[in-house]
């Protein structure tokens, strides 16, 4: 073996090793989301069972130019089961230059429940944040819920919310699940259907049950007026200001929970091209809320806030790095320019990894019954496709926040008319 | 590793090679490491090694003589001995960790027909 070979085989061992803890962490958030489903499922009957007094609640839905989808959310939202008269459905319409305005005035006009904030012109467009820190002090309820402007939710679905809150008093904010309403479209809704899915019911139940941790999405959640006006409102430097805003709800001493029966059904990219931007964006926001806490990281309060945060910095740098190593090796060795040769059951620890990927998806979808054969085909075949854009993801967000420095602008996912897929529960 | 005189035994761990030979004129021994120690017969013996493209090679004396060679670096040693026993812990994890996923899958089928039989009205209830 020569000294380069020593040196790449040492580096493919500790990739190998960083890879198997990161596959070992999520095992056990997977067997934890599992606890978590079935204790859900008993939970979800006791609320059913119970009677609550429903405090006031105001539904905040930003639009901007979302003519496409804001009708149906509209009738959603009125079919929602929640105290008629300790409900406000707010839409902050956000600068839209179609008829977006138009058509909420007119639900406005058939129900009372029904309200349009428009934000005054030259303040508008500036994206999700800035709506919603304007659309929050024109909320006079208890209770503020947040869904984006494609969101379709169940009829129980702010009731499951809002009872949690009154339930449990260290809650700060609950977040729902959210499904795909066009997963059937093509292949990409396919496997975003997958992928969010899959994201839920591991990390955010799993984080859940097992740490007391979930992260607020940016639909389907509620949380206390008092509490959003005490931080001071979203962020509106961020771009995934939900997750930086879970960290400060974590720091003021309240947690959020995961609600899995209170469900949403959304809108996904159905382009590559739209899907590219918005995960772009995303995995920026992430660099933006690591950067902003990374310093104070060991003054947190709750010392499994500290672990996740350095969970998802392992997340995104060290087990992208680990990835990347292994990957570039496996090229190199298979084009022959240099041999790897180490002793231990490689080929099963492969296989392995492959299977348990697949087994992991396989349990997390069927809390959802999709774990039909036509699924199990795609999560084979997400795991050599889809998840390798994963890469491609973090050096163009890395190569834009450190390298380029480019500006963080908000880019709104562009919608698509989905009238037709759209389920009305 | 490869030899040109009669290999009459051979047996070897992590970096101990133990062979028995036989040949009558030099024989010429080559490894995938670079050899670090020989004891001929239970003697040492003084080693020149030979670097080939992919490989080392020794010459070892005539005759019939037991071999025992150490090839390869401390650190090498020590990346061979993490890596043989990290992946056998990591395939045990492994087979286990997919083994329980399918339990908890086999039980989550069981619990969703349990609420599905639980949704369809009963006959009695009908009447």
């Amino acid at each position: 073996m020569t000294i380069l070979e020593l040196d790449l085989s040492f580096l493919f061992l500790v990739a190998v090793i960083l890879i198997w803890f990161m596959i070992a962490y999520q095992f056990i958030l997977t067997c934890f989301g599992y606890i978590n489903f079935v204790k859900s499922i008993r939970e979800k009957r006791t609320v059913d069972e119970s009677h609550f007094e429903y405090p006031t609640c105001t539904i905040l839905i930003p639009a901007h130019n979302e003519e496409k989808v804001i009708d149906q959310t509209l009738i959603a939202m009125r079919r929602l089961e929640y105290p008629s008269d300790r409900l406000t459905i707010m839409v902050v319409d956000d600068g839209s230059n179609d008829s977006t305005a138009a058509i909420v005035r007119r639900h406005a006009e058939e129900d009372s429940r029904v309200c349009l904030y428009s934000i005054p012109k030259g303040d508008g467009g500036q994206g999700k944040s800035r709506a919603l820190n304007l659309g929050v002090k024109q909320v006079h309820s208890e209770v503020i819920a947040i869904y984006d402007a494609d969101n379709t939710p169940h009829s129980n679905a702010l009731r499951y919310l809002v009872a949690q809150l009154l339930v449990n008093k260290e809650l700060g904010a609950a977040i729902g699940k959210f499904r795909t309403v066009n997963k059937n479209h093509n292949l990409l809704t396919r496997f975003i259907n997958i992928e969010t899915l899959s994201f839920q019911s591991m990390l955010q139940a799993g984080r859940w049950q097992m740490h007391g941790i979930s992260t607020l999405p940016g639909t389907n959640f509620v949380i206390w007026t008092s509490l959003i006006h005490r931080l001071g409102g979203w962020d509106e430097q961020a771009l995934t200001e939900d997750s930086e805003l879970s960290v400060r709800i974590y720091e003021e001493g309240f947690k959020i929970k995961f609600i899995p029966y209170a469900i949403t059904e959304e809108q996904e990219p159905q382009s590559w091209s739209v899907w590219l931007k918005q995960r772009t964006r995303w995995v920026r926001g992430n660099n933006y809320v690591i950067a902003k806490f990374f310093k104070h990281i060991p003054k947190f309060k709750s010392r499994r806030l500290r672990f996740d945060l350095l969970y998802t910095l392992s997340l995104y740098y060290i087990f992208f790095v680990a990835i990347l190593v292994s990957d570039l090796l496996f090229i190199v060795s298979a084009l022959n320019l240099v041999s790897i040769s180490l002793p231990g059951p490689y080929t099963f620890v492969w296989v392995m990894a492959f299977v348990l990927f697949i087994f992991e998806i396989l349990l997390a979808i069927s809390f959802d019954e999709e774990d039909g054969f036509r699924n199990i085909a795609l999560i084979i075949l997400m795991y050599f496709t889809y998840c390798q854009f994963w890469i491609y993801l973090v050096i163009k967000a890395f190569y834009l926040d450190y390298v380029k420095k480019s500006k963080r602008t908000w880019d709104k996912t562009i919608r698509f008319d989905v009238k037709a897929e759209t389920p009305v529960r | 590793m490869g030899i040109t005189g009669n290999l009459m035994s051979v047996s070897y761990d992590q970096r101990r090679i133990r062979f028995v030979y036989s040949s009558q004129t030099r024989t010429l021994v080559s490894v995938n490491r670079s050899p670090e120690r020989l004891n001929v017969d239970g003697i040492g013996y003084p080693i020149t090694v030979m670097k080939g493209n992919d490989c080392y090679s020794v010459f070892l004396p005539e005759g019939t003589h037991e071999v025992e060679m150490i090839a390869g670096d401390l650190f090498s040693y020590n990346i061979s001995w993490t890596s043989f026993w990290s992946t056998t812990v990591i395939a045990i994890f492994g087979a286990v960790a997919v083994s329980l996923l399918l339990i908890m899958y086999i039980i989550v089928v069981v619990i969703r027909r349990r609420i599905r039989q639980e949704k369809i009205p009963q006959p009695e209830a009908l009447t």
